[in-house]
């Protein structure tokens, strides 16, 4: 009998507590449904640029304890595939970040990028004007830039340099000899990787910087009939391609350019090997930063060809966040790029963590900015013009296609220089038919 | 108890249907999507750009497109190297643990981990081992007095030599696999013929040749077949490895509807290819069926 009973209260008890889980459940279910999700896609792989978009969502979340950021990070090299394909099929994450300016503008065109000329006029005046130019599409702004980048310099080992007697040089004949010099003694001079292309497409731009000027390299973008030029058989084309290809034939790149990546000719410049690097100012946000003293100088102008009088070069507003017309909550949508803008998040992120310089005007205070941040203020402010990367601005055929295959191809001595723009004028031409 | 007469509903065709349904709406509503895309110009973008152009993309990629036949001829390369060194390695290693090696079940579980790896990561992997700059091999090479031997990584640069970097790559991938197939058939050999075959005086080599090579037949025919449709389909080495480069020398009919189907947004030429890829792997399989005797009632 008292068994009986010890086993009834035991079953009450169990009932008791299953009753109330259940209870806890729906409670719980009550509250998941309360919270909202925004879906997020980001292309920040490198761990400081995933620790300063972490930090930001963390901010919006705090504040809007409702809603809930569900972050993915797409693989940097695919991920404007992604987002062009993910547009495509009608189903884009709420808000997203592309580097992707052709595509992202034809997409805001067709109506699937939300409008942000109202949210400029509330916050516009956190930003300066050439980066709210490239967010622009006939007056209506469309994406938020994340930070500013600059290709306009020149890396390179200051120990290694020393002990191979050598000074920065001040134009590109003194650039080359000293890459001779460097060679000579076993020093690979330039660490540079073309397997992916876009490299190469950066430093041909700078070639065009020298050769056709910012006019020259503008009007390629702006291009739209297949009959008129400027054609990449033109001249100046022909001889930027000529000279991003001799530094390869005198032997002053990575060995084996065509299939060194990025990262490979990275791990070269930092490993001690190689004297020079050339890159963009992510170079400054690198996770493994050099362990030796570097130093940086202006990319070196070439004596009598156009650019030589000039300061022209490549500042850039790349990464934008957009927010896709088919999301359920704009206004949260807006409010996170809000967070995102604020000028003490984006220092305390992007600049504190990622070392970048953020797009948004006055984050960071002139002594915060270590010696390379300065110069490319600096540059940024004071040269004669200035466009952004000239590839994504041209249809992907053309600028991620044939002009990254072709480049690739010219470093493993596949075509010539001539052959390289005959085969992109052939492919611009086709796409501006299309 | 078996009825009289099967009906639609009471027969097999109704444990089909599952089947049928998945198979129709994940295989044959994508397939048929793409030809229809094939037909048309479109840049994925908006529909409102998309405009039907008939059989335009057709000949444009037959007429007018030179990557589009190097990329197929690299297809067929790969067809090639794939039964010639998958297929027949993976015989040959079969073959040889069968011989009750020492370590042999070690040796058959480790020819097999290459294919349980994901193919990016083998990707990256021989790319790291291969780079002339920082990769290993050249280093082993140097540091065993192979010196000569060194700078073979730099042939992925090369447009007539990247392209056996590749199928070495993806034999060393695959053979593991044909091993496994050939071992299980191996297996299943009743060692009576092998008994009454030795004791008729049949050397080692007679058995191989007169009794297991033909016991083989049926299953080579699978092995050969999987193989050639991995050819076929090939993406993920090229594209992670070469990109396709240099200059579309290791270009493959994925790689190459990829690029323009999701990269230049090219969504109906890219559907084109894919569609092509299909027709010319449909072609392969029907010939490997019928040469090989593959789906006949076994007598």
């Amino acid at each position: 009998m008292k068994k009986k009973g010890k086993m009834s209260k035991s079953i009450s008890i169990s009932l008791t507590i299953v009753f109330m889980l259940g209870i806890v459940g729906l409670v719980g279910q009550a509250i998941a449904a309360e919270q909202v999700t925004i879906n997020l896609w980001t292309q920040y792989n490198d761990p400081q640029d995933r620790k300063a978009i972490e930090y930001i969502i963390n901010v919006f979340e705090k504040e809007n304890p409702e809603v809930k950021i569900g972050h993915r990070i797409m693989p940097n090299y695919e991920s404007d595939q992604m987002i062009r394909t993910v547009f495509a099929g009608g189903n884009p994450p709420d808000i997203s970040l592309s580097q992707d300016p052709y595509t992202m503008s034809k997409t805001f065109e067709a109506g699937k990028i939300m409008d942000l000329t109202k949210w400029y006029a509330q916050y516009g005046d956190r930003f300066p004007e050439s980066a709210k130019g490239v967010s622009r599409k006939e007056g209506k702004y469309f994406g938020v830039p994340d930070t500013m980048l600059t290709a306009a310099h020149m890396f390179y080992n200051k120990k290694l340099a020393k002990s191979l007697g050598v000074t920065e040089p001040q134009n590109y004949t003194e650039f080359l000899e000293v890459c001779e010099k460097a060679k000579n003694q076993g020093v690979i001079p330039l660490a540079f990787g073309n397997k992916e292309g876009w490299t190469g497409g950066t430093l041909y731009q700078m070639y065009l910087f020298e050769t056709v000027g910012l006019k020259g390299i503008n009007d390629m973008i702006d291009r739209k009939d297949p009959e008129q030029g400027p054609y990449f058989t033109d001249p100046g084309f022909i001889r930027a391609a000529k000279y991003f290809n001799d530094l390869h034939e005198k032997g002053y790149l990575s060995e084996g350019v065509a299939i060194t990546s990025f990262d490979a000719s990275k791990m070269e410049y930092l490993g001690g090997k190689a004297l020079f690097f050339f890159t963009g100012s992510w170079y400054s946000s690198f996770d493994f930063p050099p362990d030796f003293e570097w130093g940086f100088f202006r990319f070196p102008h070439i004596i009598g060809e156009l650019g030589y009088n000039r300061d022209e070069g490549l500042v850039a507003y790349l990464g934008k966040m957009q927010i896709a017309t088919t999301t359920s909550h704009p206004e949260l949508c807006l409010k996170f790029l809000e967070v995102f803008s604020r000028p003490d998040v984006m220092h305390d992120s992007f600049f504190e963590m990622g070392k970048y310089l953020p797009a948004v005007a006055g984050a960071v205070k002139p002594e915060e900015l270590t010696e390379f941040q300065e110069a490319m203020v600096a540059f940024a402010r004071t040269n004669t013009g200035s466009c952004g990367f000239m590839e994504p601005e041209l249809p992907p055929a053309v600028g991620m296609g044939q002009v990254w295959t072709g480049l690739t191809a010219i470093s493993a001595d596949e075509i010539t220089p001539l052959e390289f723009c005959e085969s992109v004028e052939k492919v611009y031409k086709k796409e501006l038919v299309r | 108890m078996i009825p009289k007469k099967i009906t639609f509903w009471g027969g097999p065709y109704l444990f089909i249907l599952p089947c049928f349904v998945v198979y129709a709406l994940f295989l044959l509503t994508p397939l048929f999507g793409t030809f229809a895309f094939s037909l048309t110009r479109w840049d994925g973008i908006s529909f409102d750009n998309l405009r039907f152009i008939g059989l335009q993309n057709y000949k444009e990629l037959f007429f007018d497109d030179p990557t589009f036949w190097l990329a197929l001829r690299n297809n067929l390369v790969f067809v090639g190297g794939a039964v010639v060194f998958q297929c027949i390695l993976g015989l040959a290693v079969a073959l040889l643990l069968e011989q009750k090696l020492v370590l042999g079940n070690f040796f058959r579980g480790t020819y097999l981990i290459p294919f349980t790896i994901s193919l990016v990561v083998i990707g990256i992997v021989f790319e790291s081992i291969l780079n002339p700059s920082l990769g290993v091999l050249d280093k082993v090479l140097t540091s065993i007095g192979l010196e000569e031997f060194t700078g073979l990584g730099l042939w992925l640069g090369k447009a007539k030599k990247a392209i056996w970097i590749l199928i070495f790559i993806q034999a060393w991938y695959g053979f593991g696999w044909s091993m496994l197939i050939f071992v299980s058939r191996l297996k299943a050999i009743d060692p009576q013929l092998y008994e009454a075959a030795r004791v008729d005086g049949a050397t080692e080599w007679q058995k191989i040749v007169f009794i297991t090579i033909p016991l083989l037949k049926s299953i080579t025919a699978v092995v050969v077949l999987f193989a050639t449709m991995w050819a076929m389909k090939i993406f993920t080495i090229p594209y992670v490895v070469t990109r396709g480069g240099p200059n579309h020398a290791t270009e493959v009919l994925a790689t190459w509807a990829f690029s323009h189907g999701l990269s230049y947004q090219h969504i109906g030429y890219g559907s084109t290819i894919a569609v092509v890829l299909v027709v010319i792997a449909m072609i392969i399989g029907s010939l490997l069926f019928r040469l090989t005797g593959m789906g006949k009632a076994q007598e």
